[in-house]
């Protein structure tokens, strides 16, 4: 029945209340999915949206040869409110009013790292969308940032040579004759299966 | 789709169906876990007239009991605070990790020592194999809400002998049995912790009713004969440590026994 103790900046995170920052547009890597999915024993399509996007970037996948590309995000919940963004899927809300994040230690690293980024080799703090204080180095641990950043980074690159092999096979028509979301989520899922053998296997 | 069928994945009935009633420890596992109050996702509600079991706020009020909130303003059919609403029909729990007792057993019941499944569960029919149903952990997650039943009883007693006290026509408020459930549970994790997960697996597994004269003569003899009896009286220990200008009380089980015989028609 232990509690695990938590980071200063956990404990300050678990606090807000009105967690803005859970209505931002959140663009998960595919290993945040995969780890999601499998958490949660739930299709990547349960919880993301798709959208096309009109500038070229390396995350942004297809599916035919149109020239259109997309990319992820997680889903939003459904809302009346149009003054306010909607708050994220995974959001929980009490009946006094606090905010909870359903996937708790699950959640995208992009989540976690938050307001935290590396530029260039400095760690800094960017809390635009964050209302609840102003945030400080003195509140987080900076080497256990800096390596969460890192890692955020290093997933995002993984995440882009999925994204590229899928768009090979989309461009080479072996992904099936019409490929769609569904599609591309299952591919998704194979793929971070078969990325965690091989890490286990490397481990073993 | 790859991932593995799975009864509960578009169903999420029992989240919506039934009211989740709460034990101290739910509640301060919850609590501690999520950095919540108790307010923000307990309800409190009173026990019907004769009811034996719940926690008083004032010496001649009603016996309360606890249950998980539900989204929005409370209504029985309403979603469980905690249920996560994803597209495509999938939910799943916010906080699975740290769920109730009443959630970890569904939809088994104990039955003659085993563990059978509920005759009235909302489960569509078919949803569980018969494999699922056999898993020995139903047996493990029902012992030990037996047991976090009995201690509740115990702690709500020492609550409720505090309250037996007090002047009548006054009382005390809801804000402040929290506050004693989560300073006592504290205790109880800590007691909780000095064991060894061998040794509390076998608390757990023999976890029974209060103990008969018998038992207690045996116990004095053989300590590791009943680990469940010296682990309730040492949970009692730390119970009791609270209030210490209240009398202690006696076992809550035998005086529950003691109501229920007073209620029992006679032949």
């Amino acid at each position: 029945m232990d509690t695990a103790p938590l980071s200063r900046k956990e404990e300050i995170w678990l606090a807000c209340r009105p967690k803005t920052c859970c209505a931002a547009v959140v663009i998960p890597s595919g290993r945040d999915i995969w780890r999601i999915a499998r958490a949660l024993g739930t299709p990547p399509w349960s919880f993301l949206v798709y959208f096309p996007t009109p500038t070229p970037r390396r995350d942004a996948f297809i599916l035919d040869t149109s020239g259109r590309r997309f990319r992820i995000a997680l889903a939003k919940q459904p809302s009346r409110r149009t003054a306010t963004p909607p708050p994220c899927i995974f959001l929980l809300r009490t009946g006094a009013g606090s905010h909870r994040c359903g996937l708790g230690a699950n959640r995208p690293l992009a989540c976690q790292a938050f307001p935290a980024r590396l530029v260039g080799e400095v760690l800094c703090l960017d809390p635009r969308g964050c209302t609840c204080r102003a945030w400080s180095l003195a509140d987080v641990d900076i080497a256990h940032e800096r390596a969460l950043a890192a890692r955020c980074q290093a997933e995002a690159e993984e995440y882009i040579a999925v994204v590229e092999a899928w768009n090979r096979r989309v461009a080479a028509g072996a992904a099936g004759p019409h490929p769609d979301f569904i599609a591309y989520c299952d591919y998704l899922l194979h793929t971070y299966d078969a990325l965690a053998a091989g890490d286990e296997g490397g481990r073993a | 789709m790859s991932t593995p069928p799975d009864p509960c994945a578009t169903c999420g009935l029992c989240c919506r169906v039934y009211v989740v009633p709460l034990v101290g420890r739910d509640v301060w596992r919850i609590s501690t876990r999520q950095r919540l109050a108790p307010e923000e996702f307990v309800v409190v509600y009173p026990n019907p007239p004769g009811a034996i079991d719940g926690f008083r706020l004032a010496p001649d009020g009603p016996l309360y009991a606890m249950a998980l909130a539900k989204k929005g303003r409370y209504a029985r059919h309403r979603a469980c605070v905690f249920l996560l609403e994803l597209g495509g029909g999938y939910s799943r729990c916010g906080i699975y990790a740290d769920r109730p007792d009443a959630c970890r057993v569904y939809p088994m019941v104990s039955w003659k020592g085993m563990a059978v499944q509920r005759t009235d569960a909302a489960c569509p029919p078919g949803a569980w194999t018969s494999a699922a149903l056999r898993d020995p952990s139903w047996r493990d997650r029902l012992q030990r809400m037996d047991m976090d039943m009995d201690i509740y009883n115990e702690v709500v007693a020492r609550w409720n002998a505090r309250v037996a006290r007090l002047p009548a026509g006054t009382g005390l408020p809801l804000a402040e049995f929290f506050s004693y459930l989560l300073n006592v549970y504290d205790g109880l994790a800590a007691l909780e912790r000095t064991l060894d997960e061998e040794t509390l697996a076998r608390v757990v597994a023999s976890w029974s009713t209060l103990p008969t004269a018998a038992d207690l003569a045996a116990a004095e003899h053989e300590p590791d004969r009943f680990p469940w009896l010296r682990y309730l009286q040492r949970a009692r220990a730390v119970i009791n440590r609270f209030y210490p200008e209240v009398p202690i009380q006696r076992p809550f089980a035998l005086v529950r026994e003691e109501m229920l015989a007073r209620h029992r028609p006679r032949p």
